[in-house]
């Protein structure tokens, strides 16, 4: 199945990507490093755009914070979109400042009814005001509220269904929090609506013997890939992206390990593909 | 109901915030539940010391001249009693710095903060939106003594008692020992951000195509070295390195 390998645009791979070296289908940009740049950067993406979609995902929405929602901010994320035409636009089911200040972080929400109320308002009027759909993603953490009243698949599952937007489910933060808080990650993948899914990430992590630190640093571990089979099994091929912030390697390191992913999708749909006319030739 | 269930996430939020803003004092555990494994101190640390790994590398960018002149030492305790002071209130990390530069004045560390002052304009050149069209060369020959200079939104001039300008491309990591008087233009030609060290002369026609005054006005008070042939050149360097969004004739 073709389309479906991206991986971060990244400055320290710009020149191979401008000198056609690339090997993925798209590039997810950090929306917050081109909102307020006009210059490099912006002039970059529009190159990048000629031949490979973009997605734009943001870590500034603070959708989970009880402040109302930034309209400047969504004012200039409308602005790129317009410019760019993303196939998608995405942040995280999480907080990271409040009463106007900034922590710069994806903070845990309290899974509460109120916070799925409150969530859900905010994300209808952010697709109204940037006029499309958004996605969210599925945060590591590291820390429960001693106020959580739902588990997560229940509070994320609540906030799409009332919000009516969609997922950016990341494979590896649910491995993440599978080990920091004693959870089923299989069952979490299963109970996710399939139909709301539009995007996998996949990124390498730190085990700080006592949890996991979701560090974007490294190679994606095993158990992480049997779990994106898993999700793939479960929900169905979808665009998916490999994660590598920190330390980041040479383009092509980082291609091969989209180009893994790729090979499980091929092989899972391959084995179905067998299976079906198994079932038909046997019917 | 609505209010006071909306009051409590947000209570819940502040309480979360006032860890980060103190950490590590005044830390709430009855916040959390007990983790299955290690303690939750160790895992809050995480959320603790994000806010000043991530400020402090992007403050190194913006100030990368300046956090190498600094040394080590320097550049933590002053770039960490920035970020205390000065709470991140803007949603992008790399508009991070904008007080920096007054927060060094007000703590009398003058040169810094005008090595600051100066590379906040390199960062602003870099990130500026300027219009898609640039000044073709056919109109150069429109220009006259009534015309007006629009900046790009790239360009800024920068003036100093300090030869900052000149340190800052010597690239040396050093900052002036002497002050003496500087004039410099930050300008952005092909995404690329230079730096032009002016003339007193240069600088203050400059200067005053900035105020949105005319050509011939622009020439008046200017020092008694200047050669008028000197205008051609200028002016066709700054025209040819798109110092200005647009002219009128």
């Amino acid at each position: 199945m073709k389309g479906l390998a991206g991986i971060g645009l990244r400055t320290s791979h710009y020149s191979e990507i401008r000198n056609g070296n690339a090997r993925v289908d798209w590039f997810e940009i950090i929306s917050e490093n081109y909102i307020d740049s006009g210059g490099a950067p912006l002039s970059m993406i529009e190159k990048v755009r000629e031949d490979h979609p973009i997605a734009m995902h943001g870590v500034s929405l603070n959708i989970g914070s009880s402040d109302k929602v930034d309209k400047n901010y969504l004012k200039k994320l409308k602005e790129l979109k317009n410019r760019i035409s993303p196939f998608v636009i995405s942040d995280h089911l999480c907080w990271g400042g409040i009463e106007g200040r900034h922590w710069h972080d994806l903070f845990p929400v309290p899974m509460t009814e109120e916070a799925v109320k409150h969530i859900s308002k905010k994300i209808r009027q952010t697709q109204e005001i940037l006029e499309s759909r958004i996605a969210l993603e599925n945060i590591s953490t590291y820390l429960r509220w001693a106020a959580d009243e739902l588990s997560e698949t229940e509070f994320t599952k609540a906030i799409l269904q009332e919000a009516d937007c969609d997922l950016l489910l990341d494979v590896n933060n649910i491995y993440v929090n599978s080990f920091n808080h004693d959870l089923d990650a299989y069952d979490f993948i299963s109970k996710m609506p399939a139909e709301r899914v539009v995007q996998f990430h996949l990124a390498g992590h730190s085990n700080l013997k006592t949890f996991l630190f979701d560090t974007h640093d490294a190679e994606v571990i095993s158990p992480v890939w049997d779990l994106f089979r898993h999700a793939i099994q479960t929900i169905g091929p979808r665009k998916f992206l490999v994660e590598w912030d920190d330390k980041i390697p040479e383009l092509k390191v980082v291609e091969a390990e989209a180009f893994k992913a790729q090979k499980i999708i091929d092989k899972v749909l391959i084995e179905r593909r067998n299976e079906d006319s198994k079932k038909r030739k046997t019917a | 109901m609505k209010t006071a269930k909306k009051e409590k996430l947000h209570k819940l939020l502040l309480s979360f915030d006032r860890g980060i803003r103190d950490y590590p004092h005044r830390l709430r555990p009855e916040l959390f539940q007990t983790p299955m494994r290690g303690d939750w101190e160790d895992r809050f640390s995480i959320y603790g010391t994000g806010y000043s790994v991530r400020t402090k590398e992007a403050m190194e960018e913006i100030f990368e001249f300046l956090s190498s002149a600094m040394k080590v030492k320097g550049w933590n305790q002053w770039g960490r009693a920035y970020i205390e002071k000065y709470p991140s209130r803007v949603y992008n990390l790399s508009k991070i710095g904008e007080d920096f530069p007054k927060f060094l004045k007000r703590n009398k560390k003058l040169i810094w903060a005008e090595m600051a002052r100066f590379e906040l304009l390199i960062a602003k050149s870099f990130h500026a939106f300027n219009r898609g069209e640039k000044i073709s060369a056919e109109r150069f020959s429109e220009i006259n003594e009534r015309s007006k200079f629009e900046f790009a939104s790239s360009t800024f001039l920068f003036e100093s008692k300090w030869p900052i300008a000149n340190a800052w491309k010597s690239q040396k990591a050093k900052l002036p020992s002497k002050p003496k008087n500087e004039f410099a233009l930050i300008y952005r030609k092909s995404d690329q951000v230079f730096v032009r060290i002016l003339s007193a002369n240069e600088f203050k026609i400059l200067k005053s195509f900035k105020a949105r005054k005319n050509l011939a006005s622009s020439l008046k008070n200017l020092d008694k070295n200047f050669e008028p042939s000197q205008l051609s050149e200028w002016l066709h360097f700054w025209l040819t390195n798109d110092f200005f969004a647009d002219f009128s004739s």
